[in-house]
């Protein structure tokens, strides 16, 4: 069985509520998706992955949140071969900030480097727009080219 | 969770969940406060255990407290966190009770007789008073009380005149504290573009006829230990509106804050544009006193190391922006016990974001997880059942408060999100489903 996993990374929660959002979209189309904490995921697995969401916020001066740090110091200390791997992207945002969205945009370069390669254009939520990141978020997950066969 | 709303009788109960068998294996549990630090232990609780029975208490018939009430108005983007805990209520079971002040409508001692675990989270409403000498007839503001009236609570608690209008802060105003929510008081007291936002239009138009000519800031401690967010200083100093002058910056200065205030280092030019406002930081001065003199409030400070005369700020309004307190609010000292806990700035003080006290409602439900499996924590309690006899009458349920969220959604007037109602009475009216052509 070849599911997608969603790996999120939050500091006030709202990352993780787009992700389960996002997954449960997913199912409804039939493409099964299991949800993951960035923080409780162990980069080694990546190897064993064919494509991953990747959903984060920025924090504080463009950082990354708090609970996704030790994924990319992780990632950055083992780089680990992701050139069979795929991936897509959606950053949570406030462009009231200068650093809006910064914290996607690492983890894009990161995954790029260590070879993996992104799938469809990366999605972006302005939390001053007004609108509801999840909505967003599932129409972004729609433009996704996600396989939907088991390979 | 502050407010003391006068009673009223509400037909709706709100939609119970299942009632609760009588052998359950999972605790029943009460969160005293809907504020951010309590609906995220809630929510850490729903994830945990979801076929507990949650209830949420909150006083008044709206949820969401800070971020509500104190989230400055012009940050919607901060606020959309509500929509997180929205699920709580309309989807995860969890059942808010709106309306109910502990203490009041229900004894504390019933509420902990009649759930398994009782999560204190009422936040800190009061404003910490700044402890130096202030003679009568002086105009001192806090930056809590003035942040909740510009977000249309209910009851604001600014100076009035002899007609109970609320008068305006004027043309000088002199704000103690450098943390973010004297950040939060300088912009929205120098913006004139609330586009997209719901700030209270003729609150702001009454105490802000027009913007301040010039604000200080007095920061006891040195620029590098500010304590507020580079971003929020960055968003202040991008503004149209505002002319930036520095005092106190010495050589050794260092960090984020000091990065984007040296280039203002000096004393304030020329007001060379009229309708901007002068803001002028300085850092190092301890307050001493404040007095009344000749129709203004004078601060004198003075930094510790000065043997001369303290510098006087001369201004129409002093706005205290130094911290929080528990103020009059609930809870007793005597709300305790083997199953109360207690979260977010109530527990650890009025430190930290919004995220961060996201982090403390996870480890203090932790800790509640880790009394329960150690069998510290029973399953025996009769839950909101036992209490709802006496409290149907005036409870606003999540649907309620939706026709009242959907009124001032409806009302909001052209650039703004949403305009809140400030009458507890008319949320009352609106949530029992009549009375929506008044506001409409």
């Amino acid at each position: 069985m070849n599911t997608l996993t969603i790996l999120f990374g939050t500091e006030s929660g709202n990352a993780e509520m787009v992700a389960e959002d996002v997954a449960a979209a997913l199912a409804d189309n039939g493409i099964e998706a299991r949800v993951t904490g960035m923080e409780d995921y162990d980069v080694d697995e990546l190897g064993n992955e064919k494509l991953v969401v990747l959903i984060t916020s920025t924090y504080g001066e463009g950082e990354l949140p708090e609970s996704a740090a030790p994924f990319y110091e992780a990632l950055t200390k083992s780089e680990p071969d992701l050139s069979g791997l795929r991936f897509a992207a959606f950053g949570l945002g406030d462009s009231t900030y200068e650093t809006y969205n910064n914290g996607i945009a690492t983890l894009i370069a990161t995954f790029t480097d260590l070879g993996a390669s992104q799938l469809g254009e990366t999605g972006y939520h302005d939390a001053d727009s007004g609108l509801p990141a999840s909505d967003v978020a599932i129409e972004w997950a729609s433009t996704i080219p996600v396989p939907t066969a088991s390979v | 969770m502050v407010g003391n709303p006068p009673p009223q009788h509400l037909r709706e109960t709100p939609p119970a969940r299942e009632a609760a068998t009588p052998s359950r294996a999972c605790p029943a549990i009460a969160v005293v406060g809907s504020g951010p630090a309590g609906c995220y232990a809630a929510q850490f609780l729903a994830k945990k255990w979801p076929d507990s029975e949650i209830t949420v208490f909150e006083s008044l018939p709206a949820p969401y407290g800070l971020i509500r009430y104190g989230v400055a108005a012009d940050h919607q983007g901060t606020k959309g966190v509500s929509r997180q805990f929205d699920r709580l209520f309309t989807r995860d079971g969890v059942r808010f009770a709106g309306n109910v002040t502990i203490g009041r409508d229900i004894a504390f001692d019933r509420l902990a007789e009649s759930f398994d675990i009782i999560v204190l989270a009422t936040g800190l409403p009061g404003d910490r008073g700044l402890a130096v000498p202030c003679e009568q007839g002086a105009r001192v503001v806090g930056a809590g009380a003035l942040l909740r009236a510009l977000n249309g609570f209910p009851q604001d608690v600014l100076p009035r005149d002899e007609e109970g209008r609320c008068v305006p802060l004027g043309r000088r105003v002199v704000v103690v504290g450098m943390g973010n929510v004297a950040l939060d008081v300088l912009r929205l007291l120098s913006k004139k573009d609330f586009t997209g936002s719901d700030i209270h239009d003729e609150l702001l138009g009454r105490i802000r006829p027009a913007p301040p000519e010039t604000i200080d800031v007095l920061a006891r401690s040195r620029a590098s230990q500010s304590k507020c967010d580079a971003a929020m200083l960055r968003e202040l100093i991008a503004l149209a509106d505002v002319d930036v002058a520095v005092s106190g910056l010495t050589g050794t200065d260092e960090g984020p804050v000091v990065d984007l205030l040296r280039e203002f280092a000096g004393p304030a030019g020329p007001q060379d544009v009229p309708g901007r406002t002068q803001v002028t930081f300085h850092f190092g001065l301890v307050p001493e006193s404040i007095t009344a003199r000749g129709g203004a409030t004078v601060l004198a400070a003075r930094r510790p190391d000065d043997g001369g005369p303290p510098a006087e700020f001369a201004a129409d309004t002093v706005v205290t922006a130094i911290g929080f307190t528990q103020g009059e609010a609930c809870p007793r000292q005597d709300w305790a016990g083997d199953h109360v806990y207690r979260v977010g700035w109530l527990r650890r003080g009025a430190r930290g974001t919004i995220a961060q006290n996201r982090k403390d409602a996870q480890a203090v439900v932790r800790s509640i997880v880790d009394d329960f499996e150690a069998g510290r924590i029973g399953t025996a309690g009769p839950g909101f059942r036992a209490v709802e006899g006496s409290l149907a009458e005036r409870v606003v349920g999540f649907p309620d408060w939706q026709r009242i969220d959907d009124v001032e959604r409806r009302a909001a007037p052209p650039g703004r999100c949403r305009r809140k109602i400030t009458e507890i009475e008319q949320m009352l009216a609106i949530a029992m489903g009549h009375n929506r052509k008044d506001v409409a």
